[in-house]
C-alpha cells in the first residue's frame, strides 16, 4: 500500500513536468492524502521491507501511530497548500508544483522510515526542494533568505550525518529498531546523540540556533511559508522525538530540552512584539510555540509528550490557516506591512473570522483549541516545576498580546487599501476547511488528546516497535 | 483531563488576561486623530521609526523601547557569519549539556 | 587511525572558519564543501582494515573474505552523500549567480536587506 502511494507521488512530480498540466500534481497529493486516511483504520503497526530484504540488512519503512499521524498531517497541509496556489501563483506553475510534490515525497519519507540514513537522505530531499521554493519568486530577498537558509541548513545536516556515521561506528547498523537494542547510556553514545540533538535542533529553530528562520521562511510565497512554518518544522520535531525516544529509549526530565524549551518561548515572544512585518511577527510566534512543544517533550512523562504532540498538531493546523489567511491578504493588497494596512475587516469578513479564531487559539483561551492543548501542557509542566508553568502563562499573554496588535492592525481601524477582486473560492475554501478543523478540535478536544495519547504511547514504547520491525523480542 | 470545572476556572482566567491586556495595549488612535503635519515617531532600539501601532505610551511603548529589546533586535541584524557563529557556540554547549544531564 | 581523526577535526575547523569568517560567498560555499568532503572522509574510515580487501566475492578470496574485505556499505552511504552533496551544491552555486545579478556584489555583509 505504500509503495503505491509512494509510486503515485513520484510519477505526479515528473509528469506535471512534462506535460504542462499542474492538476496532476494536486491529483497525486489528494491521492496521497486520501491513502494515508484509509491506512489509519488500521490500527497496528505495518512494516514494509524493500525489495524484500529483512531487517537488519534493508531498508525498511515501519509506521506506527506516530508516523501515521505525521503522514496524515503533511499529506493534509501539502493538499490545502496546493489548492491555495492554483491561484496564488502566477507564473511558472509547473516547475513549483513538481517541487511542491518533492516537497512532499521527503516529508512522507521522513514520517514513514524506519533506518537513519534513510531519514538523512528524505530530510535532504526535503532541504533541497524548500530552498528551490523559496527563492522561487526570484526577487532580491527571496534570493538573500534562501542562500542564508542553504548555508545553515547545509550546515546542519552536515553535522546529523557526523552524528548518523558516529553512531554506524560504534554500532554496525542503521535500522532504526536495531540501532535501539544496541545502544545503551554511556558516555559515547551520549555525545552521539548531543551531535545529532543540535543538528536537529538548528533545523527546528531552538533559540540560540533560530537566526535564520524570520528570514528565510518569511520571504518566501504564502502557500509555502505554511507549508514551511508548520510541516517542516513539525518533521524536524517528530525527528528529534524519533531519536530520542525510539532510538535512545531516554525517558524522565531532560533538561536540555526545557532550558533551551524556555528560553525560545521567551526570546520568540519578544521579539514578535517588536515587528512592522506581520509574516516576520507570525515568524517569531511559530518559534515561541515551537519552545513550548520542546519544553512538553522535555517533561519526559506520558501526558508531557502527549502535550507536546497535541501542541504540535494544532501549531501545524493554525500555523498553515494563519500563513494561507494572510496570503489572501496580501494578494488583495501586495504589501506585508502592518504600517500600511488596516481596516480591511468589513471588506473581507471571512478572512477577518478566521484570522481572529486562529489568534485567539494559539493564544490559549477557552473555547479553542489551542488552551486544550496548553492546559495539558500547563498540567505537566506543574508537576516539574510551577515556575515553568509560570513562565508558560505569562508567554501565553504576551501572545495574545502580539496577536491582538496584530488583528487591531490589520482588520480594524481605517486604511487606505481598498480590495477590489473577489477572493477566489479556490483560496478561500482551504482557509474555511482548516478553520473548521481547528474549531472542531477545540470543541471536541478529548478525541484529539487520545490521538495524541495513543502516539506518544507508541513512541514510548520502544519494545512493541522493535518486535514488529526485527520480528524477536 | 478536560473536566467541567477546569475548563470553566481556566476559561474565567482566560478572558481576565484578555481583558488585563486589551486594557495595556491602549487604544489605537484613528487616522483622522492625528493630525496631517505631525510624524509619529517612536524610537525603538535606538532607530527612529514612523509607526502609528506603537502608541501613546503604553505596554508596546514601555517594552520596545528598553535597551534589552535593542540589543536583542541587534542580534538579528541579517548577518549570516554572525548567524553561523552563534550555531556553532550553541551546538558545543549543547552537547556539553546533553553528555552532564543524561551522564 | 588517529592521523584519519586528527585530518578530520582539522578539515571541519577549517571549513567552519571558512563559513562564519569569510565574507565572500563563493568561499562560503567551498567552505560547505570541505566539510562534505571531510564527512566522506570520516565515512569511509569507519571500514578501516589492516591488509584490507576490496569486498567484491570471487572463487580465489572465498576464504579470506569474511576476515579481510572491507565494509562495503559505507561506501553506499558515500555515493549517496555525493549525489546529494552535488544537487545542493549546484543549486547553492546557481543561487550565487542571482545573487550577484541582483546586489551587484557578492559580499554577504552587503546582502542584508532583511534583518531585525
Amino acid at each position: 500500500m505504500i509503495m503505491i502511494m509512494l509510486f503515485v507521488l513520484f510519477s505526479s512530480a515528473f509528469l506535471t513536468l512534462l506535460s504542462k498540466k499542474y492538476i496532476v500534481s494536486i491529483a497525486g497529493i489528494a491521492f496521497a492524502f486520501a491513502s494515508m486516511l484509509f491506512m489509519s483504520l488500521t490500527p497496528d503497526m505495518q512494516v514494509f521491507y524493500f525489495s524484500g530484504w529483512v531487517a537488519p540488512l534493508g531498508i525498511t519503512w515501519a509506521m506506527d501511530r506516530m508516523s501515521l499521524l505525521m503522514g496524515v498531517l503533511v499529506t493534509g497541509v501539502a493538499l490545502a497548500c496546493a489548492v491555495f496556489s492554483a491561484r496564488y501563483v502566477s507564473h511558472d506553475k509547473n516547475k513549483y508544483y513538481t517541487l511542491l510534490c518533492l516537497l512532499t515525497i521527503g516529508l512522507m519519507g521522513i514520517s514513514l522510515t524506519g533506518d537513519i540514513f534513510n531519514l538523512y537522505v528524505f530530510m535532504e530531499i526535503t532541504s533541497i526542494a524548500s530552498y528551490a521554493l523559496i527563492a522561487f519568486p526570484m526577487k532580491k530577498m527571496s534570493v538573500e533568505g534562501s542562500i542564508k537558509y542553504l548555508i545553515i541548513g547545509s550546515l546542519s545536516s552536515s553535522v546529523i550525518l557526523i552524528g548518523i556515521i558516529m553512531l554506524y561506528g560504534l554500532t554496525g547498523t542503521l535500522n532504526m529498531a536495531d540501532l535501539a537494542t544496541k545502544v545503551s547510556a554511556t558516555p559515547e553514545f551520549l555525545a552521539i546523540l548531543g551531535v545529532i540533538i543540535a543538528g536537529l535542533a538548528t533545523k527546528a529553530a531552538l533559540v540560540p540556533l533560530h537566526f535564520w528562520l524570520p528570514d528565510a521562511y518569511s520571504i518566501a510565497p504564502s502557500p509555502i511559508s505554511a507549508m514551511l512554518f508548520s510541516v517542516i518544522k513539525g518533521a524536524s520535531i517528530y525527528m528529534t522525538m524519533r531519536v530520542v525516544f525510539t532510538i535512545f529509549g531516554l525517558g524522565g526530565v531532560m533538561w536540555v530540552f526545557i532550558i533551551f524549551g524556555v528560553i525560545t518561548m521567551i526570546v520568540g515572544g519578544f521579539m514578535a512584539l517588536l515587528q512592522n512585518d506581520i509574516k516576520r511577527l507570525l515568524g517569531y510566534s511559530s518559534i515561541s510555540q515551537t519552545g513550548y512543544i520542546f519544553v512538553a517533550i522535555g517533561t519526559g512523562t506520558l501526558l508531557g509528550i502527549s502535550g507536546g504532540i497535541f501542541h504540535m498538531i494544532n501549531n501545524v493546523l493554525l500555523k498553515s490557516m494563519l500563513f494561507l489567511c494572510f496570503g489572501i491578504v496580501i494578494w488583495h493588497t501586495g504589501t506585508r506591512k502592518m504600517d500600511k494596512l488596516g481596516g480591511l475587516g468589513k471588506q473581507m469578513p471571512w478572512v477577518a473570522f478566521c484570522f481572529a479564531v486562529g489568534a485567539l487559539s494559539i493564544a490559549g483561551l477557552p473555547p479553542f483549541s489551542g488552551f486544550a492543548s496548553k492546559w495539558v501542557i500547563y498540567v505537566a509542566t506543574w508537576e516539574i516545576s510551577p515556575v515553568l508553568t509560570a513562565i508558560s502563562v505569562i508567554m501565553s499573554a504576551i501572545t495574545l498580546a502580539y496577536f491582538l496588535k496584530a488583528f487591531s492592525c490589520i482588520f480594524l481601524g481605517q486604511g487606505e487599501k481598498k480590495v477590489v477582486k473577489k477572493t477566489p473560492v479556490l483560496m478561500l475554501a482551504p482557509v474555511l476547511i482548516l478553520t473548521a478543523i481547528i474549531l472542531v478540535i477545540g470543541i471536541f478536544p478529548e478525541t484529539f488528546f487520545s490521538i495524541s495519547q495513543q502516539a506518544a504511547g507508541d513512541l514510548l514504547n520502544q519494545a512493541q516497535y522493535i518486535k514488529a520491525v526485527l520480528g524477536v523480542v | 483531563m478536560f473536566e467541567q470545572w477546569s475548563l470553566f476556572a481556566a476559561g474565567f482566567f482566560g478572558f481576565v488576561i484578555l481583558g488585563m491586556v486589551i486594557y495595556m495595549m491602549g487604544s489605537r488612535p484613528s487616522r483622522k486623530d492625528i493630525p496631517h503635519d505631525s510624524k509619529r515617531e517612536v524610537y525603538i532600539g535606538g532607530e527612529k521609526y514612523n509607526s502609528e501601532f506603537a502608541g501613546p505610551d503604553n505596554f508596546y511603548r514601555t517594552i520596545t523601547g528598553s535597551h534589552l529589546m535593542a540589543s536583542l533586535r541587534r542580534l538579528h541584524s541579517g548577518s549570516i557569519s554572525d548567524y553561523v557563529f552563534w550555531v556553532v557556540v550553541a551546538s558545543a554547549f549543547m552537547i556539553i549539556l546533553v553528555v552532564v544531564s543524561f551522564a | 587511525m588517529l592521523e584519519i581523526y586528527v585530518t578530520f577535526v582539522a578539515m571541519v575547523a577549517i571549513s567552519i572558519y571558512c563559513i562564519a569568517c569569510k565574507s565572500n560567498l563563493i568561499k562560503k560555499l567551498l567552505g560547505l564543501g570541505i566539510l562534505t568532503d571531510a564527512i566522506h572522509l570520516l565515512i569511509i574510515s569507519t571500514t578501516f582494515r589492516d591488509k584490507g580487501i576490496a569486498p567484491i566475492l570471487t572463487p580465489e578470496n572465498v576464504n579470506l573474505f569474511s576476515s579481510f574485505s572491507v565494509d562495503p556499505l559505507p561506501q553506499a552511504l558515500v555515493l549517496t552523500s555525493i549525489v546529494i552533496n552535488l544537487s545542493t551544491t549546484a543549486l547553492a552555486l546557481a543561487l550565487a549567480v542571482a545573487a550577484y545579478r541582483r546586489f551587484k556584489t557578492l559580499d554577504t555583509e552587503k546582502m542584508r536587506t532583511l534583518g531585525g
